[in-house]
């Protein structure tokens, strides 16, 4: 079973990854936290980011949620909602896929919530033709995924 | 008129005979058919060349390394059948629909998974219990007739509230089976709760399942063939 690594950060949310992907830095603005797998499969790099929105004058968490959606259906090339629950309160699980570059087939969950009038997203992102392979350890990794609420 | 190809998109829409006829297509040959003679006003043949997109295609169905084949028929009672023909690189779908003519879906193999999650609709649904039902075969029959006279009262029978959803619909009965280790995927899909269909030769067993694991099957039915991951 692949070790993970455990990642607290300071902005209040920590989840555990592959000891072997390694943290990217990000440039100031939405996303906060980006690590990624060093091996490519099947033309993709498996990567975890983490994005934080203001929501200090929307805290509507219906509305938000419907919001990042929309957000992905207008700029995911060939985005298709696969899944979506509501896990805990104003939390949500989704599961969905598009396509990047020359016809790369990716597959991602995602949780998204409100913390501390923040909207914070994890999202995992892994190519489709390993998705069978690599489902178990998504799960485990949007599983360690915790926010200070 | 029979054959409908727009040659921007490439989308090619046409009736089975002329599917037929476009197979049997020869170049050096003069149109005999009404078919053939269609396949040629449509602009899908154009001195002598068929559109590349279809060309392609064609070369896919010819030399395969899976199959795929989908049937679907939903609480009207309408169904979408479909085959497919998956090769290393590309890959086509063969798809009825509604009005009767067929259409051919042409794309790259790595995105077989997701045409075949859009032409099944498959998409966020309810987690409405976590019972595995078990019937007759002709209880199934009924529960998923035509006649929703005959659904509700299968339904009554069966008393399995997470299946009122087949009473009045949408709901979706559709099973997906590929040439590949003769994978198959049987599934119920209602707004409330998505089922995967296990049959016997007695019974069937309705076993309560959710969109995501039958994105996993969809992704792994293919995978082999697209591209193993490194």
């Amino acid at each position: 079973m692949t070790a993970l690594r455990s990642y607290q950060d300071e902005r209040g949310f920590g989840l555990s990854l592959p000891d072997r992907w390694y943290r990217l830095a990000v440039p100031p603005g939405a996303a906060v936290f980006a690590a990624v797998d060093p091996d490519q499969r099947a033309g993709f790099c498996a990567n975890a980011v983490v994005t934080v929105d203001d929501l200090s004058a929307t805290p509507d968490p219906a509305l938000w949620q419907a919001a990042l959606e929309l957000r992905m259906e207008r700029h995911l090339v060939g985005y298709r909602l696969l899944d979506r629950e509501h896990t805990d309160g104003a939390a949500t699980r989704r599961l969905l896929h598009h396509v990047v570059g020359q016809s790369v087939p990716v597959t991602v969950e995602q949780r998204s919530e409100i913390a501390a009038m923040s909207g914070i997203v994890l999202t995992v992102s892994v190519p489709t033709a390993a998705y069978n392979e690599l489902a178990d350890l998504v799960a485990r990794i949007c599983d360690s995924w915790e926010t200070a609420r | 008129m029979t054959v409908w190809f727009d040659a921007d998109s490439g989308r090619l829409r046409l009736t089975r005979e002329a599917w037929a006829a476009l197979l049997e297509w020869d170049p050096a040959a003069m149109p005999a058919s009404r078919a053939e003679h269609e396949l040629h006003k449509s602009g899908l043949i154009v001195e002598g060349r068929l559109a590349p997109r279809v060309e392609w295609a064609l070369l896919t169905v010819r030399e395969p390394v899976l199959t795929i084949t989908a049937t679907q028929r939903d609480h009207r009672g309408i169904r979408a059948d479909g085959c497919g023909w998956v090769s290393t690189g590309s890959a086509a779908l063969l798809i009825d629909s509604s009005d009767g003519l067929c259409e051919l879906i042409v794309t790259e193999s790595t995105l077989i998974s997701a045409v075949l999650a859009r032409i099944v609709e498959l998409g966020p649904r309810g987690r409405a219990t976590d019972s595995t039902v078990a019937m007759s075969l002709e209880m199934f029959s009924l529960l998923t007739d035509a006649s929703a006279d005959f659904r509700r009262r299968a339904v009554a029978e069966v008393g399995v509230g997470a299946l009122e959803p087949l009473t009045g619909g949408p709901w979706n009965l559709w099973c997906v089976r590929t040439s590949q280790r003769n994978d198959v995927r049987e599934v119920l899909d209602t707004p409330d709760q998505l089922w995967v269909v296990k049959r016997d030769d007695t019974q069937v067993r309705l076993e309560p399942s959710d969109p995501s694991h039958t994105w996993r099957w969809l992704a792994q039915c293919v995978a082999g063939v697209v591209g193993s991951p490194n």
